[in-house]
């Protein structure tokens, strides 16, 4: 995980990601119901659609796409968004003699560099976490959760999205376990051939 | 009228029938614009009346004057031979398709878009999708659905999920 800068006890990390390679996450809503009142807007086809939330950044292709489920049915998952660099991740940890880089807040930062632009993540699994890589909009964290036992996960700030993965026993003899741990991964966890 | 001296396109003028019945005479050159027209050249089946079923005569007149300025009918006789004048050009070309764009009202603009879709014009639809996203930017999904008149039709749980899923971009 590349450390760019510290501030205080505030470490900064490159997200290192392609903005290209996110995709709105989730399941399109169904359309069952037909609404009481249709706009010529709503009736607009999927690939128009298209066309229009490609122009648009991340975020206000997530505004775009909460318009109505015709829309969102149309292009959930479809589109690329125009961003092209990445955005910074920021979160506070603490640095103990066993554990370095363990998040001591249940918040962290996602700044747009480009829009100027910072938002506020809040998610419990981030406190007490250690941060290991963070790669197509995914972190891959750790937490102690027994003895030497340790849970590690992966958790997307965007979507909100956690895949937890099984408790794995760090130790290597006699109550001894591994301190510095280091961990990263090869594709997106969402992908059947990511590797850890 | 002579005959082409390129081979593939047989007749020089198109016939276009708009949804509400009007023709339009469009020449073939100009037509290529359209992929679909340009597919229906290619295919030699252009004679008589072509059908065009999405596109009200209205849109269809907009269309046409579109495809008249971006098509180039005197290539062999005008060289441009300085830079200069390519880069004024093109930026005289941008100002027009903005202004052309800009005075179009929200139905207008909508039709525009179902036209050149149906019609495949891409850089037509280019340009109305940029004017669309640029209106569009920045804005909640409330204020997206009040510049097009559109109701909300999520349930107050399907709101709540979408909210929750990037729960930060609405903070």
């Amino acid at each position: 995980m590349a450390k760019s800068s510290s501030i205080d006890n505030i470490k900064i990390e490159s997200l290192d990601f392609s903005p290209i390679d996110i995709k709105i996450g989730g399941t399109p809503m169904t359309n069952n119901k037909k609404p009481k009142f249709e706009s010529l807007w709503c009736n607009l086809p999927g690939n128009v659609l298209i066309s229009i939330v490609e122009r648009l950044c991340y975020v206000h292709q997530i505004y775009f796409l909460a318009v109505c489920k015709d829309w969102r049915s149309k292009i959930y998952g479809l589109v690329r968004h125009s961003d092209n660099f990445p955005w910074i991740l920021a979160a506070s940890m603490e640095d103990t003699l066993s554990r370095k880089f363990v998040s001591n807040s249940n918040q962290c930062y996602l700044y747009d560099p480009i829009h100027k632009q910072k938002y506020t993540i809040e998610n419990q699994i981030l406190d007490g976490a250690h941060i290991h890589a963070s790669k197509f909009g995914w972190l891959l964290l750790s937490r102690n959760i027994w003895s030497t036992y340790f849970i590690f996960s992966f958790y997307s700030p965007f979507t909100n999205k956690i895949v937890e993965l099984p408790a794995l026993d760090m130790e290597i003899s006699a109550g001894k376990i591994f301190t510095n741990v280091m961990a990263t991964f090869s594709t997106a966890p969402t992908s059947s051939d990511c590797v850890i | 009228m002579s005959t082409p001296s390129s081979s593939v396109f047989s007749y020089r003028v198109l016939k276009l029938k708009s949804s509400d019945g009007e023709i339009f005479e469009v020449k073939q050159t100009v037509a290529v614009q359209s992929g679909v027209l340009k597919q229906m050249m290619e295919d030699g089946c252009t004679e008589g009346e072509i059908p065009l079923n999405n596109v009200d005569s209205p849109t269809l007149a907009k269309i046409i004057e579109w495809c008249n300025k971006h098509h180039d009918d005197d290539v062999e006789g005008r060289v441009l031979s300085q830079e200069k004048e390519k880069e004024k050009e093109k930026a005289d070309m941008k100002r027009w398709e903005s202004e052309f764009i800009d005075a179009l009202n929200r139905d207008e603009l909508y039709f525009l878009l179902i036209g050149s879709n149906y019609m495949n014009i891409k850089e037509l639809l280019d340009c109305a999708a940029q004017k669309v996203a640029g209106m569009v930017k920045g804005k909640t999904p409330e204020a997206i659905r009040e510049m097009f008149n559109i109701q909300s039709d999520f349930t107050e749980e399907e709101e709540k999920a979408i909210r929750k899923e990037n729960q930060w971009a609405f903070n």
